[in-house]
Formats: C-alpha cells, structure tokens, sequence
C-alpha cells in the first residue's frame, strides 16, 4: 500500500483552479520532490496535501485513509502529516526543546522523545538556545525534529533550504535525507531548483502551470524526459532536429544512429532529438565539423557552445584543462542518443 | 513583513471582525438615525454657515500643527534615544509614554494656572502637543530601533552623506510609523474639548457641544459630528495609503544589521540632555508643578482620602475591564487585517477607526439611546460604562495588535496546526502568544485613554459611582480648583502606571513585534 | 456623600416599550448583546442588592455638583429616610440626556443650575402640586408650574480694582461697548447664564438692540471664556479688567482663598438694566413621578427655610421663599429688579443662539 495517493486533484483560491487533475502515488519511507517554477502551483498542492486548501476535487488518501475527498475533510491537525516551512519558522518564544516538544503530549515519555530527537538531529548541547541564537542550518533541522516528534504518517517540506547558503545546502541536503532515512519518514519536499531535487529525491514529480507534467525517478525523467520543458526543467539540453528513416534509426546533422527507444518510431516521423550537454564530445581525431562559439567557465567543467556547419547551434560540457577559443575550428560528436519526441 | 494572503478569510473570522466592527460604529449608527431626524433645508443651513467653516478650519489647522510639531519633537527624540549613547539613555526610555497620563484639560488648567492670560490657537497647540506627541514616537521608537541598517551602509557607500543615507532609507522605512502616530495624534486634536474649550479657541468640538448644551438640538449637532467623522475617514485612508505605499525593505535575507548607538561628544551630550530636559519640564514638570502650587494653596474643606482612595479603585477598575473588552473586540478585526489584505478587510478596519474622532458628548448620547432601545436593563451599569470605553477606544487597540499580529509569520500558525492544534489554539499558542506583548500594549493604552475619559463617564456611570475624572470636573465646575489638585494629581498618578508600563514594553520587547498605532 | 446610596441604574427602568428609531435599534441589539452579555454579571449582583431596597429611594438628575450638594442630599435622607440616588452632571449635558433617555429616563426629579435647561426639558417634565408653587413668587417658576426656582443668583461685573475704581465700573452693559473697555470684557456666550442674560435682553430691549449691542461686544474685542469661574480667575488676575459672572462665584471662590486675597470685586448693576437679571436653579418632577410623594417631599424640602438657609450660608444664592434673609453682604433681592420678564421664556434658546452664531460668538 502506498503511503499517499493523490486521485484527480484540483485546488485552488476562491473557486478559481491553481492545480488541476494531479495524481500520484508514494510508497513508505520514499522522498519525493516536486520541482517546478513559481507559480507552477506545487505550493498549493503541498497545502491542499496539509489541508489548508479544500480541494475542488479529486481525493487525497493516506495510509489508505482518505483525507480530503468528495464526502470527507479531515483538518490539518487531524492529519498527522508533518510541516518544515521555508526559513524553519520557529516559535520565537521558545526555546528548541519546547518547540520540538510543542506537538506531542507532555507525559513521561515526552521528554525522552525530545532528548531522542536532539540526538537525531545532532544538536543535544542546544536544547535551551533559543531560536534567535541558532544558525540557519540549525534552525531547519530543529523545525524538522519538531515536524518527527509526532511521529506523523508524512513530512512535507516547503523549499526548506531556500534560505541557506550555498556551502549549506548540500551539506544540509544530505543531513535531512539521512535524519528521514533513519526516521523511516515518508517525505514531499517542494523546491525549485533542480540540482536540489535530483540529488535528493527518491522520486520526482514536475510541476508546470499547475499540471503534474511528469513523475518518475530522478535518472528516468533525466534520461527520458517525456517533454522538451520536463527536460529543460531538470538540466541544460540541445534540441536537435531529427527525422526517422526506413530502419527507425534517427537522422540528425550528426549523423545516422539508432536510439534507446526506436523500436515505436515510423519511418518518416521528423521530430527532434533531446540531447543533454555532456553527451557531446569534441573529437580531436576527426575532421573539423563545426566552430567554437563561446566558452563559459564553471570551474570543474565548461560549457561550451559551438556552431556545426550545418548551422545548428549546441552546448557540450567538458573537463576545463583544455582552452578553446571561439573561432577555432573543432569535430563534434554524440556519444550517447537523448529521446526522440515527435514534433 | 509578510506578504498577505490575498485568499479568503475564514467565514467565521471574517463575520467576527465584521461584527466587533459594527459595535465599534455604534456611534455611527445613532449619528445616521439624528442626521436622519435633521431637515435637508436645516442641514444646507449648517453647511452653507461660513462660521461652520471656519471652525473647521480651526481644528483642521490645530489639527495640521500639532501633528507637525509631534513630528517634529518625535525625530530627533527617537533618533537620540535609538542611535546615541545619551546621558541617561534608559531612564530618558522609560519616560517617554509619561506625557500621555495628563489629560488634556488639566493641562491647559495647569498652564492656565501658571500663566493666566494663556489663550488661543498657539496655546491650544503647545498644550495638545504636550499630551500628545508619545503617539508619535513611541511607534517611530520601535520603527527605528528595528530598521535595517544595511539599507543606510549601502546608501552611504554609494556616496551619499549621512543625512542624505538616513532620509533616503531609513526615514522611508519609519513613514509608516509616523503616519499612525501622526493619524492618532490629529484624531486626538480633532475629538479634543477640554483643552481647546479652556484655551478659548473655535475649535469645530466647541461648536458641537454648544449646539447639544445650548440649543439641545440634536439634530443640528449631530450634521456638525457627521463633518467630524468624513474628516476622520480622510484622515484614516490618507495613513492607510502612506501605510501601504512604503512597506517594509530588507537589504538581504539575513539577519538585519542592527544599529549601534553612537558615543555623544561631550558638547552634543549635553545639548542632547537639554532637549530631554525641556521636553519633560514642558509635557510634565510644568503642569504637575502648577498643580503642586494649587495643592499647597488649599481648600475649602479638607480632603477626604476615603473618597479619593475610592475614585483611584474605581478609575482603576473600570478602565482595566474597559481595555480588557476593547482588546477582546479588537482581537478579531486585528487577526483579520494583519492576514488579509481584501477591499472587504479594509473597509472593517476603517470603520472601526471612524468613531476615534468624535468627541466623547456623541458617544456618550449614542449609547444612552441605544442601550435603553435595546438593553435596557444594562442602562447606567457598569458593564455598559466599560463596553463604552471599549466603543471609544478600540481603535487603540486595534492599531497595536494589528501591527503586532503582522509581524508573526502566518506559517507558524500552520506549522501548529499541523502538529495537532485546532487553528483556534494553534492562533493562540503562536501568534497569539507571540503578539501578547503588542496586544497588551494596546490594552494598556486603552486603559490610560479611558482613565481620562469625561462626557461618556458623566452619562453612562452608575449613579454614584464615581471616577477621578468625574470627582475632578465635580471640583472644577464648583470653581473649588484648589479640592480639584489632589484629584487631578491622583489620575496623573494612576496613568502613569499603565504609561510607564507601555515605555518598559519598548524597553524589553526582544523582536520589536510592538508598535502603538 | 455616604448617606446617599449608590446604586446602579440597571434595575429602574426595565421597560420594553417600542420607541422611535426602532430599526437602527434593533439592528444595534444583535450587535451589543453578546458582548454586554459577557461583562453584565457584576452589574446584576449590583441591581440585586439595591432591588430590595428601591422604595423609598428617589433618582435626581443633578445638575448641581455633587462637592455642593452631596451633603445636602445627605441631609435629605437624615432628615425624611429617603435615600437619593443622585447622578451628578452638566445642568444642559443632562438635559440633553433625559431628551435622549425619553420617557425611559430613569430620573424622577430634575435639579438644574438654570432655568433654560428646564425649560427645555418641559415636556418631560409634571405640572408641581400648588402645595410647592404656592411658597415661591410666580416670577421664579414656570407659567405652566413644570418647575420652580429653588435659589437665585443675580448677573454681576466682576472688575479689578488695580485698574478700574469703584466708581468707575460700568452701571449698565450698555456701557460695555464703549472704546474705553476694548479687549478688556471677558463673557462666557456658550454657558447657559449668559444666553438666558441675552434672551432676557432680547424680550426686554428687542432683537435689534441685542444685536447691535452684541456687535459693539465682537468689534470692542470681547474675551471669550468657557465658564463663569474662568472669567472670575482671569479679571482675579487681571487679564482683563471687567467680566460678566453669576454673583456667587465670586463668593465661593472668596470662601475657597479667603476673602482678603481676591482682587477681583464685583459690583451689581443698575435695576432694570439687562445686566441685572435675576436668574435661578430649579427643580422640576419628571412625568413618571408626577405623583411620586418623595419627589414631591423633596421638592418641597428644598423649598424649607432650613435648606433655603443653608444655600445663603453656603452657595451666597437669594432664598426664594419669604422669611429666609439673603446674606447680609448681597443688596436685597428686590432692590435688584432685574429686567421685567417670566424667566420662563428664557427657554426660547434657539433665537437667542442663532444670534450670537450671526455676530460670530458661538
């Protein structure tokens, strides 16, 4: 049984759809990532899913329970779903083992929760700081503690490394992926930036003018994206124009070649091939096919644009040790064949 | 800030505040039945009176002044107490709401007293702003101390001076501060009567209350407090636009930089302590010191402690349970319109605050005839005196929890809800709990207001019962000022505890989540 | 004040009659109740206690202050077991009051400070038993006997000596206007005694002489004040040189600093001169109470030689019953023979009003 299903969703403000007919299912203990731009609608899906939102319609089921649906409305505390907001948002007044303590009962076992919690999230010497006094970082695993303490069905995440540094984030990335691995938590974490998402997520669901355009695991939707903007969306691509022929192998200025998925393709069909950079290569043993455009350094690698006799412009990624200089004849090649999309 | 929620609020909160708005235009209400009553030829007439006019212009004019000199003390004041290491900084802290304990009429019989020939419009002006200017700065104090300073280092670093820095950051930053102080502060010198009737200026107040005294046509006064209430309405949206216009920035998403407060050259020390000294011999040396002179001159009878003793439990006590349905009204429409920024919210919010600029003679009939037209059981009791200083004074209230609640992020509410806390509790537990300093702040502000209220206590009081304000007019009508003194002094004393205790909550509150407004 | 009870309103007037306005009213009854609701406990164990004890008990409006005659009422309740209930006020505040109150008003009888404020409460007002109209002159109550006069108080000019001598002050007000007196006279246009003063000088002199006069006031730079007592404080000293008061400030506040430390003096005017007008405080019996024997009692007890003694010895008013002596300091009241009119039409404010709103006073 899957820990969430989501049937036909729309939600939105005031009657007016901002998601319209998401569905979805999660297994236990998975993360899931929704990527998108802003405004794609992946906030609101995350408060329908919290039941801040009614939805207009379609169901959300929990453990097989239904939470929002047709009939049935069960409110947010009824939920035991779990909430980090973005920038953590810690009760002020508190200090951190009140706030990890603000949504479980205070009994006898209460305090030992806390304590357990502390030791997750590695901050046992700050059980008394008060929010003001913790780093970014810290206030984000106590928000995410806090969330646990109630030991709820489904955590969801709301862009929660936004408001760290770059040197954090990854840092904190793994962090929370192991705190929700060794919890055994289902998790949604909503973000925008792609890189977060690939690397953290155990699934990936994209989001685009509050569609669900594609859902998958992360190397599946990079490797196969099902749209140019699904694919766009998760990393740079070249959009190569491509035609099939008589033996469904593909047709580009490259060349002739065979992809993963020729088998349905018809003779005939003229569509576009989606190639990422780094499976491009600058072959110095052939003759010179194309021209070097611009060069763009990114410290371990360079994205580098060159222009093939054909005209067509591509990106291709490569190790920095080698100067290329626009100007400068060069051959490229495919290593490795994207997805064919009909146009 | 936070960035409102343009959904829509809530069935229940929206109809509360709908509600607690309603009882705060109760005056309206009875307005709009007199007006009513009043023929359009003898409204046209009232109208078309040049005296009416000038009158308005008047007021409007006090109004303009004394605003303008409550800024104008209110800057430099703030600026030294937040940005220099002032001789006596935090004693000079703890007493700036002070001024606020001295109702206005005694003022101006104190400075009458002093200086006896003491008249008109400039006279009326200094006495008004000497009661009035904390509400300017004693949100343009949190404002201040709260502003990024970040914004003014990168102002500076592009070259500009440090004036030219200040005004063009940080001064934008507190405009909206100012203009709610600046909003109470011409509410105040348009509802005011005791000072204004004392110092013998035409102020528009002075009409109205001729006009119910003299001619006890209601009718007729009740078009002359209707002009009262359009001018308050303008005055309210001009804030609401300077509110809305410069909402506040941050240079980045990091902690702002906070403002370290400078060393004072020994000079600039001593004429900074000078301003302080003025300031406080002005709004508070001089009126107690005349008062003090009146009290040794004495009375014609002994003074009866048990009596006094009796009017401090009683001023202290209905004015704390005053504040405390003030703040329980207050509290809907606050929640309201710190989280939902709608036409719909704004208006609640702007009716809410049209009954500030009315003098307390129309509250007072307001809610004589309301309340025996709909309760009158209630009539002349004291939960009826309490609801009306909540009526009067709500608006106080409100301005402070509003700014309060506004500065608490909406997330933590749901994050509440979502560990198990219905979003009643969960409100209180969080935002609620947070705010309490703000919200209470208010309330205190409210109980110092109602402490000094006349015309209302006069008509709605218990028979018998007795306040320091009634005692005092008691005295003041039988021309025994020297009986009046220890009165006078007495609710000077007694509002000044909930006035310190309003400059103490500038002194501790951690996040600066308090603003008086 | 300890022997007059303190009670609270809410138990008298438990009456449910449909008034006028009725749909804003209902409209506000929603709106009041829940919250009146929440905070009505104290004031209901309040009215419980004074229920029990309601008879015998009488509601005064007073517009005379509670520092005056609290321990007058004190003396009422000794003297008859009748506890008052007063409520202490503005003579014109709480006729307006009462106007608005109608006939829920819980108070049973009326003191005024004024005739005019009577007046204009007439219609809520019970025609006193001949038993109260007979002990006072017909001049000093109503024609229609709503309310009777209780004490006299004659319009004075309070002058400072230091400026002006004895044998200089003005013997008419007429003089008032004259160059000699620019920005020198304080007047008091929004109190209730000065615009009975000019009512009495409308119907003895005419419109067109008041308001010629009035003129000469505004352009001879006339001093405007809020109450008698201001005026009394700013000739004391010397602000101005002349004022238009009430004779009896002068004497409370002599009785307030001592008599040797008051510079202002005050100096009666001619008789028949509008200045001199004799005004009083009365007391009228709401139409509730018409036959409400305490209410008459009380009248009838302010109208004793006892209590019209004690206001000589204490307020320096005229007695207006016979066989009580003004103080002996005051010329007698008769010697005074203010202009010749029935303070009854002092009540006709509003001509008098828009007067002084056409000269600029008010």
């Amino acid at each position: 049984m899957s820990a969430i299903s989501v049937k036909g969703l729309s939600a939105g403000y005031g009657g007016a759809a901002v998601i319209s007919d998401i569905s979805f299912e999660l297994a236990e203990q998975q993360l899931l990532a929704i990527l998108g731009p802003s405004g794609s609608g992946k906030s609101t899906l995350l408060k329908t899913i919290a039941g801040f939102l009614t939805p207009i319609n379609g169901s959300i089921t929990l453990d097989g329970v239904t939470v929002s649906g047709a009939t049935t409305f069960i409110p947010p505390e009824k939920r035991n779903i779990g909430l980090v907001p973005q920038e953590g948002s810690l009760f002020p007044h508190l200090d951190v083992s009140a706030n990890i303590r603000f949504g479980i009962k205070r009994d006898s076992q209460s305090r030992q929760r806390v304590e357990e919690l502390l030791e997750i999230i590695g901050m046992k010497e700050f059980a008394h700081a008060r929010p003001q006094e913790l780093s970014g970082g810290q206030q984000q695993r106590v928000a995410l503690a806090r969330a646990l303490a109630p030991k709820p069905k489904l955590i969801l995440l709301d862009e929660p490394f936004t408001a760290l540094d770059t040197s954090l984030r990854a840092q904190m990335r793994d962090d929370i992926r192991s705190i929700l691995t060794l919890t055994s938590t289902t998790a949604i974490m909503v973000t925008h930036d792609q890189e977060e998402a690939l690397a953290t997520a155990d699934q990936l669901a994209i989001m685009q003018g509050g569609k669900l355009i594609a859902f998958g695991t992360p190397l599946s939707l990079y490797n196969a994206p099902k749209s140019i903007a699904v694919a766009q969306l998760l990393g740079e691509i070249n959009v190569i124009p491509a035609v099939v022929e008589a033996d469904h192998s593909v047709r580009t200025d490259f060349g002739v070649s065979t992809t993963q998925d020729s088998g349905d393709l018809n003779p005939g069909e003229s569509g576009v091939l989606i190639v990422r950079p780094e499976a491009i290569i600058i072959d110095e043993h052939s003759t010179p096919n194309a021209t070097i455009v611009d060069s763009l350094f990114h410290g371990h690698d360079s994205l580098i644009s060159v222009r093939m006799d054909s005209g067509l412009v591509v990106k291709l990624r490569e190790p920095t040790q080698i100067t290329r200089t626009p100007g400068d004849r060069c051959a490229v090649s495919v290593t490795r064949l994207g997805t064919f999309l009909r146009s | 800030m936070h960035s409102k929620d343009h959904a829509k609020a809530p069935f229940l909160l929206f109809w509360g505040a709908a509600l607690c708005a309603c009882i705060a235009a109760i005056p309206l209400v009875y307005l709009a039945i007199r007006i009513g009553g009043a023929g359009l030829s003898e409204i046209i007439a009232i109208l078309t009176r040049l005296r009416t006019w000038e009158t308005v212009g008047i007021s409007v004019g006090l109004a303009i002044v004394v605003v303008t000199a409550s800024l104008l003390i209110s800057y430099p004041t703030a600026l030294f107490l937040t940005r220099t290491r002032l001789p006596l900084r935090r004693f000079w802290f703890t007493t700036v709401a002070l001024p606020l304990a001295i109702p206005s009429y005694v003022a101006a019989y104190a400075w009458i007293a002093l200086i006896p020939g003491m008249n008109g419009f400039w006279a009326a002006a200094l006495v008004l702003t000497a009661v009035s200017f904390p509400y300017v700065l004693l949100p343009l104090l949190v404002s201040l101390r709260s502003a990024d300073m970040g914004l003014e280092q990168v102002a500076r670093s592009l070259g500009e001076k440090p004036t030219a820095a200040f005004f063009a950051t940080t001064f934008r930053q507190s405009v909206p501060a100012a203009a709610a102080g600046s909003l109470l502060v011409a509410l105040y010198v348009l509802s005011d009567f005791g000072a204004v009737a004392l110092l013998r200026v035409d102020a528009f107040t002075r009409v109205i209350y001729t006009s119910y005294r003299a001619s006890f046509d209601r009718s007729n006064a009740a078009v002359l407090a209707g002009m009262l209430v359009i001018l308050a309405v303008i005055l309210i949206s001009l804030e609401r636009k300077a509110r809305g216009r410069s909402l506040r920035f941050r240079a980045d998403k990091g902690v702002a930089s906070i403002t370290v407060p400078k060393a004072l050259t020994p000079i600039f020390s001593a004429l900074s302590s000078l301003w302080f000294i003025a300031i406080a011999v002005i709004s508070l040396g001089l009126p107690i010191t005349s008062l003090l002179i009146r009290l040794a001159q004495g009375a014609r009878r002994p003074l009866d402690w048990a009596e006094l003793m009796a009017a401090v439990v009683n001023t202290a006590w209905i004015s704390a349970l005053g504040a405390v349905i003030a703040v329980l009204l207050a509290l809907p429409i606050a929640a309201l319109a710190s989280k939902y920024r709608r036409k719909s919210t704004g208006a609640i919010e702007s009716i809410s605050y049209s009954g500030l600029a009315l003098p307390g003679i129309v509250i007072g009939l307001s809610l004589v005839y309301l309340s025996l037209n709909t309760v009158p059981f209630l009539y002349q009791s004291f939960a009826l005196l309490a609801f009306a200083y909540a009526v009067l004074f709500l608006p106080k209230s409100l301005g402070a929890s509003r700014t309060s609640l506004e500065a608490v992020p909406p997330a933590l509410t749901q994050v509440a809800q979502t560990l198990g806390y219905s979003p009643l509790r969960a409100w209180l537990y969080t935002s609620g709990r947070i705010s309490l300093p703000g919200i209470a702040a208010g309330g205190l502000l409210v109980m110092l207001t109602a402490m000094k209220e006349l015309p209302a206590t006069l008509m709605l009081r218990p028979t018998g019962f007795d306040t320091l304000a009634t005692e005092l007019w008691g005295r003041t009508e039988l021309a025994a000022f020297g009986a009046a003194a220890p009165y006078a002094l007495a609710l000077i004393l007694l509002a000044a505890i909930p006035s310190f205790a309003l400059s103490r909550s500038f002194l501790t509150s951690e996040k600066e989540t308090m603003v008086v407004a | 004040m300890s022997h007059i009870r303190r009670i609270s309103r809410s138990s008298l007037s438990f009456s449910l009659r449909p008034t006028r306005g009725k749909l804003g009213a209902i409209a506000a009854v929603a709106l009041l109740l829940p919250a009146l609701a929440a905070c009505s406990s104290d004031s209901n164990s309040n009215s419980g206690a004074t229920e029990s004890s309601e008879t015998g008990e009488l509601v005064v409006y007073s517009g005379r202050s509670e520092e005056l005659v609290g321990p007058l009422f004190a003396e009422f309740t000794e003297a008859t077991g009748i506890n008052i209930s007063a409520r202490f006020g503005d003579s014109a505040e709480l006729a307006a009051q009462m106007l608005e109150e109608g006939d829920r008003s819980p108070a049973q009888v009326y003191f005024s400070q004024d005739a005019g404020a009577l007046g204009s409460v007439n219609s809520l007002l019970s025609a006193l038993p001949e038993s109260v109209t007979s002990l006072v002159a017909p001049e000093y109550r109503a024609v229609d006997d709503t309310w009777t006069g209780v004490t006299g108080r004659a319009r004075v000019i309070a002058y400072d000596p230091e400026n002006v001598p004895a044998d200089q002050v003005p013997q008419s007000v007429f003089e008032l206007t004259d160059e000699k007196w620019r920005g020198q006279v304080a007047i008091a246009p929004t109190n209730a005694s000065f615009q009975s003063f000019v009512t009495a000088m409308r119907l003895t002199q005419g419109d067109e002489v008041t308001q010629e006069w009035l003129t000469g006031l505004v352009k001879n730079e006339v001093q405007s004040y809020e109450k008698n007592g201001l005026i009394l404080d700013a000739v004391d000293s010397g602000q101005v040189q002349l004022g238009l008061i009430n004779h009896y400030y002068w004497y409370e506040k002599a009785a307030e600093v001592g008599q040797e430390n008051m510079r202002a003096q005050i100096s009666f005017m001619a008789p028949q001169d509008p200045g001199s007008l004799v005004n009083v405080a009365g007391v009228g019996i709401l139409k509730g109470a018409a036959e409400n024997p305490a209410a008459i009692e009380f009248v009838q007890w302010l109208l004793s030689p006892n209590t019209q003694e004690w206001f000589v010895t204490n307020t320096f008013e005229y007695p207006l019953i016979t066989g009580v002596a003004s103080a002996p300091e005051l010329p007698a009241l008769d010697t005074l023979a203010g202009p010749d009119i029935e303070l009854a039409q002092l009540a006709d404010l509003p001509a008098t009003l828009a007067m002084l709103q056409d000269v600029g006073l008010l």
